[in-house]
Order: C-alpha cells, then structure tokens, then sequence
C-alpha cells in the first residue's frame, strides 16, 4: 500500500534581492495513515515552510523549485492549484503558527466556521453551526455558545490558537499540519487538544506532522521524529530512541538546552554560534561552525544516511549509540 | 508601599461586555431576556511586583495574564483600582510623564505577527521608537540597532527585510529587539520565548538574566512553561480565572505547591517520554469567566472541594513566610 505522503527530495527556494535563500533544500520524508511525525529544529530551518509547501501556499519570491509531494497518489508539486484547491481544508488541513493566519478578524467566529464546513460539503446552516459548536468544545473553549458570537480580538492569544485549531478539525482531514499549535497554552488545556487529536488520529486514520520547538510534548506524541537545521532532515527516526540518544551533534545540544534540573537563574547551555544566514551557508556540514566534533572530514557535505533500517543521521561523527543523554 | 516595591498593582479588574448583535437587540426589545456578556477578565488582583525581580506570571489560558499585563503597560486602563508605578497612578499621567512612563514600561506581545507594522522594515520597527525619543543619535542608529539583532540572535543583515519574511520564531526576536531598544526599566514579557527552539530561548533567558544584572531591570514574565518560569523567576504569581490563587517564591511554590490549582499544574509539567502517552481530556465543563462559578472559582474542578467553597470566595492570605494562597482548605488546617 501506498504511505499517504511522500516527500521525495524537496526544493523551496526564495528569491530574494540579496540571493537565493533555500529554505527547504532536499527534504524527503513518509507518513502513514494514523501516523504522526514530528518536526524539529532551530527557529528558521524551515519547517513551516515545508508545510506550506505540501499545501502549495508559498508565495513569490519563494517557489518549489524541485522534487514530488505525493498525496495519496497524486503529485502536488505537478498537479499545481487545480490539484489542491479541493484538498485544502477538506482532506488536508493545516493549523499555522501565527492563528490570524487563519482567522478573519472582521467575521465573528460562527460565520467563519460555518463557512468552513459549507465549503467542503453540502449540510444546512443549522448543521454546520453545530459542528462548529462541537469542535470549540473538542478544544476547551467554553462557554461554546457565547464565544461562537465573539470576534478574534476578544479571544485571548492561546483561545485564538484554538479556534483554529477547531476550525482544522472540522472535516476530520487525512492529514493535519500543525506548525506549533500549542505553544501558548498550559499543560492541562494541552492535554485536552493532545487527547482529542490522538483520538482523530485512533478512529479516522488521520496523519499529523507536528511541528514544534516542545521536545517534550512532541516525546510523547509523535511516533516518528525528523530533526531540522539549514534547510535539511539532519536525524531521523523513532521519536523516543532520537530523544534519548540522538546521533547528529545538533538534535544533541539542543536536548541538552532544555531548563530542566537546571539550578534556578543559572546560565542555560546554549548550542554556540549563531544560526547561520541562509545566504551564507558555510560549505560541506552546514552545522560545521557549531559543531564541537567538526575537523577536516565535514568540509565536504554529509548525506542523510540509515544507521539501521529505523534510523538514518546526517553526519561524518556521529555520537556513539551507547551515550545516553537522558535518564528519563 | 514598601521600600523596593517598583509596581504596585491595587485591586485591580478587567471587564469586557460583549455587545448584542442585531438580532438580540431586537429579540430583547420584544420582552427576551437576553443580557449582553460581561467578561471578567481580571478579577480584583492585588500584588507588589519588586525592583529588580523576575515575578513569573502563569495560569490557564484565557486568565487573564495578558490582559493584566497589558494594563500594567498602561496600555489598557483597569475597569477598577489602581496600578501605581514608583507611586504613580499611571492612568492618571498626563503629557511627557505619561509618555515617560509608557516609554519605562514596555511589553513584549504575545501575537509578533499583530503587533509589528507589515510595510516597515525590521530595522526601522526597531529603530523608530530610540529615534523619535532621542534615545540614540541618527548616526549611532544603524550599529545601535545591529547590535540588538544579534544580541537575540538574528543575523544583523536581515533588518532590511520586512515582518512577513521572517520565520516565526524569528518574528517573535524582532518583538523583542523592539522592547529592548528603548531601555526600558520594566519588562513585561507576554509568552515570549513560546515560539523558540529551546537553544535560541537558551540564549534569550540569558539576555534577559544579563540584562537584569546589568541594568537591574524588573520583569513580569508571563508563560506557560512552568519549567522556563520556574528557572528564570523569582518570584511566581499563579492566576485562575480572573484572580490570584497562590504567590511565592519560585522554587519552593513548585516543589510545594499549596493551592490545589498550583498542585494540579505542577503535577502535569510534562517531561521526556520513553514512548507514546495517553493525553487526557478535562473532565466536566471548563469554567469560564463569561459565567464564573460562585465561590471559589475552581470548585467546579478542585478534588478537595467542599460546601464552603460553593459559596464564599477563598481570600488570598499568608500561609506560611513569603507565600500567600487563596484556598479554604488553609482554615481547617489548624
Ligand atoms: N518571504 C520570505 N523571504 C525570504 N526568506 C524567507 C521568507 N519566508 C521565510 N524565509 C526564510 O526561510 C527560512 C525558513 O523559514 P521557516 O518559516 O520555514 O522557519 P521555521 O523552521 O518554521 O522557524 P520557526 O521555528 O522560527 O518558525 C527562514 O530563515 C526565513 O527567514
Ligand atoms: N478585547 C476584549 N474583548 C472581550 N473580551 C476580551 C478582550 N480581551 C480579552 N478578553 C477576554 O478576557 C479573558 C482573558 O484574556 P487574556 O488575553 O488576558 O488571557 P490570557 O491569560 O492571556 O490567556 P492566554 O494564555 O490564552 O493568552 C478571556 O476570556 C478573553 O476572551
Ligand atoms: S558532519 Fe562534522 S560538522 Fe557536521 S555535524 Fe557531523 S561532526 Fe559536526
Ligand atoms: S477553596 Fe475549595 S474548591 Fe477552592 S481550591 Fe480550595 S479546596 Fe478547592
Ligand atoms: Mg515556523
Ligand atoms: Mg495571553
């Protein structure tokens, strides 16, 4: 059987007047019904641009200048808008990082989504409401029938996240691109999203990447994990062996950046150096500037390649198997 | 008002009413009883923030954490009490003091994306504010700025771009640097390094610790990643639906959490996962601050809850040295 998306060597690239900064740069990746990946990395590496990308929502100067996107047999990347258009919102939703991205901010929230469910499919207004009403409760927003009324602005930051958050759940998609959607919001709300998505996941066979900074809500969700730096997949593979022991030097430092146990007001370890501009990558290892185990040898690029038949690092030294990071 | 108190925030409120449409106002003229909704959004907090401290701020969302950091800005004026800032009514200030004070208070938003103006360049959303106050001089203006990209970690070259080509975690940095830039005395910092990868926000609490010793700046630090506040605060302040539940002293409210709200919060501070977790949904329904329960506002959802808290309303009272809570179950622990 066919996986439900497969990202085979993905090219986005903005043109800009200072050069060419590629965003995503090679990025191959599968998901399987029900899966869920997740998807690490540095701010700017390129993870939301990969799902716009999938979704076909990268504006100029960036295009897609290479490589297929395979949505349940059908190529994205060739099928261009025509192809999309039908998909979007129906079978393949996408919850961006910034909410407003979703959001009207002149339409109170039961037309917006009223507009959403009639988009895709022919039920009467009575019905989308209440589907509209269901999925702001799925998300703990309450009390549902006032806040149906209310305008984005009289929301609160992480309440706005979840209305859109309910709005990518209303046709129960194939597959949700979430860019960071809980960022904002406190444990026990978290729970309750995280519950109601796993459940979507469990009965509709709904795939997710989730992409997120939060390795520690991530270590318990997703069962797949690819790590992102410059544009590229530097580590992959099942979520709970990468978090204990990565392999790649960077997917190191960054679970070692974690404040967790620190002594309280100390200095927390930050990876060194600063995150390279994408007009000025450096040749050979992209991390090579950063890297504490970098010589001669990373002067020439790494390819991404399996270390077993679950795990595959993009490194010339990578770290031994046996170092185990974190004592969970 | 005590010796290093900066910020006093006196019995402060929030409320919102949302209108009724067109179709309600009529209904309502025909004899409906349809009342317009009024958000309690802060709800009669009282708290001393110090010079020089970190006081973290956390509670679920839609508690009223930024709305209590936005009026502490002097950005929205309280419904009721007072916010005195170095003894002064901020509310009540008029010409350049207010224009002083709103210049030593500066937030940092919790949404980059609605608050940083899409038609200017980053370098000018950065620079405008030290220009016009005379903070820098026109010929400083460049390196000054420059300085400031790279001290939260953005490439100087990029302040030439506009908002909508940074990435997220970016666009969050640029909210920063533009608080930063005028030097304020206080910092309020509403989610602020939510957006980034935990070696980038390494390096941001990092500033904002430098920058603390440094300039002895003062900070409320608004978050709901218990494991951040705890490691950066002071002092943390923990608000339910509107109110003030528990206040402390950072390390010791999270390793002994008094308040049945703080308790369940610090319970679930999530940690590495050997495999996949089962989440668990909220059981019931969520209290909400359009409809409060009576009494005490976690009743609804508190373990320990009895008859007393249905009905009278816990005040917030000393427990033990240098922490207050605002629960019943303190009375009968005699
Ligand atoms: N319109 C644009 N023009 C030029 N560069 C852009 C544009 N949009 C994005 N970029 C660049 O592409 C890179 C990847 O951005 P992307 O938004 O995918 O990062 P990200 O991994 O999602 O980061 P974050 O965690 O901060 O959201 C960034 O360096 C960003 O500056
Ligand atoms: N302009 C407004 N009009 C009406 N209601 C509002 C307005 N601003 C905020 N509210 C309401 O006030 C309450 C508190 O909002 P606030 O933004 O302060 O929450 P918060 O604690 O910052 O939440 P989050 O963690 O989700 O950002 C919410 O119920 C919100 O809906
Ligand atoms: S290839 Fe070399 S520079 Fe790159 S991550 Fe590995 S050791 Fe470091
Ligand atoms: S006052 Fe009662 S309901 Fe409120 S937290 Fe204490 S025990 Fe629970
Ligand atoms: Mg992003
Ligand atoms: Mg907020």
């Amino acid at each position: 059987m066919n996986p439900l998306l497969q990202v085979t060597d993905l090219q986005t690239h903005f043109f800009t007047r200072d050069g060419v900064a590629k965003a995503v740069d090679g990025v191959s990746f599968t998901l399987e019904k029900g899966q869920v990946l997740g998807l690490v990395g540095e701010s700017g590496s390129g993870k939301s641009v990969t799902g716009f990308s999938i979704l076909g929502l990268v504006d100029p100067p960036g295009r897609i200048t290479g490589g297929q996107i395979l949505f349940d047999g059908t190529d994205l990347v060739a099928g261009g808008e025509p192809a999309l258009r039908h998909l979007r919102g129906k079978r393949i939703a996408m919850i961006f990082q910034d909410p407003m991205m979703t959001l009207n901010p002149v339409l109170r929230i039961d037309t917006q989504m009223v507009e959403t469910v009639r988009a895709h499919e022919d039920v009467s207004h009575a019905e989308a409401l209440r589907r509209a009403r269901e999925a702001l409760v799925q998300v703990g927003i309450s009390p549902p029938d006032e806040r149906l009324k209310s305008y984005p602005h009289q929301f609160s930051g992480g309440m706005r996240q979840r209305v859109a958050i309910a709005i990518a759940l209303l046709h129960k998609p194939d597959l949700i691109i979430a860019d960071e959607p809980t960022t904002a919001l406190d444990v026990t709300i978290q729970a309750q999203i995280l519950s109601e998505l796993q459940t979507l996941c469990a009965t509709s066979g709904t795939a997710l990447i989730w992409i997120t900074h939060d390795l520690a809500v991530v270590s318990g969700l997703a069962d797949r994990l690819a790590v992102m730096y410059a544009g590229r997949i530097i580590e992959e593979g099942p979520t709970a062996e990468v978090i204990a022991r990565p392999r790649h030097p960077y997917t190191r430092g960054l679970i070692d950046s974690v404040p967790r146990g620190k002594r309280h007001g100390a200095m927390l370890t930050q990876i060194k150096g600063m995150t390279p501009s994408l007009l000025k990558l450096p040749k050979g290892c992209k991390f090579m500037p950063r890297c504490p185990r970098a010589d001669r040898v990373c002067e020439a690029e790494p390819s991404l390649v399996p270390l077993t038949s679950e795990r595959s690092v993009r490194c010339f030294h990578p770290h031994d198997d046996a170092e185990e990071v974190l004592q969970p | 008002m005590t010796e290093d108190c900066i910020l006093k925030i006196d019995g402060v409120t929030k409320r919102f009413s949302n209108d009724l449409d067109i179709a309600e106002r009529t209904a309502r003229k025909l004899g409906a009883k349809i009342e317009p909704v009024t958000v309690h959004a802060v709800d009669g907090i009282t708290l001393d923030v110090r010079k020089g401290e970190v006081l973290g701020l956390v509670g679920e969302s839609g508690c009223g954490k930024s709305t209590l950091g936005r009026m502490v800005a002097g950005l929205t004026p309280p419904t009721d009490g007072r916010i005195l800032y170095k003894g002064q009514n901020v509310a009540e200030l008029k010409g350049t003091a207010a224009r002083d004070a709103a210049l030593r208070i500066q937030m940092i938003f919790q949404d980059p994306m609605s608050s940083l103006n899409p038609r200017l360049q980053v370098r000018d959303i950065i620079g405008e504010a030290p220009r016009v106050h005379g903070i820098v001089g026109r010929r400083e203006m460049a390196g000054y700025v420059e300085d400031i990209l790279a001290q939260v970690g953005l490439d100087p070259s990029t302040g030439k771009r506009y908002p909508h080509q940074f990435s997220g975690g970016q666009r969050a940095r640029v909210g920063i640097a533009r608080a930063l830039a005028v030097k304020p005395d206080f910092l309020v910092c509403d989610e602020s390094v939510a957006a980034l990868d935990v070696s980038i926000q390494a390096q941001v609490l990092n500033l904002f610790v430098k920058l603390r010793q440094d300039f002895d700046l003062t900070y409320m630090f608004v978050s709901h990643d218990l494991g951040v506040v705890e490691h950066i605060s002071d002092r943390i302040a923990v608000m339910y639906l509107g109110r003030l539940v528990e206040l402390g002293d950072a390390e010791d409210l999270i390793a002994r959490p008094n308040h049945p709200y703080t308790q369940a919060l610090v319970s679930q501070i999530p940690t590495f996962e050997t495999g996949k977790k089962t989440y668990q949904a909220i059981k019931g329904e969520i209290p909400s601050p359009m409809n409060p329960p009576p009494g005490c506002h976690f009743h609804p959802r508190c373990p320990f809850a009895h008859d007393r808290c249905r009905s009278e309303v816990p005040v917030l009272k000393q427990v033990a040295a240098g922490r207050m809570s605002a629960c019943h179950l303190n009375d009968s622990a005699a």
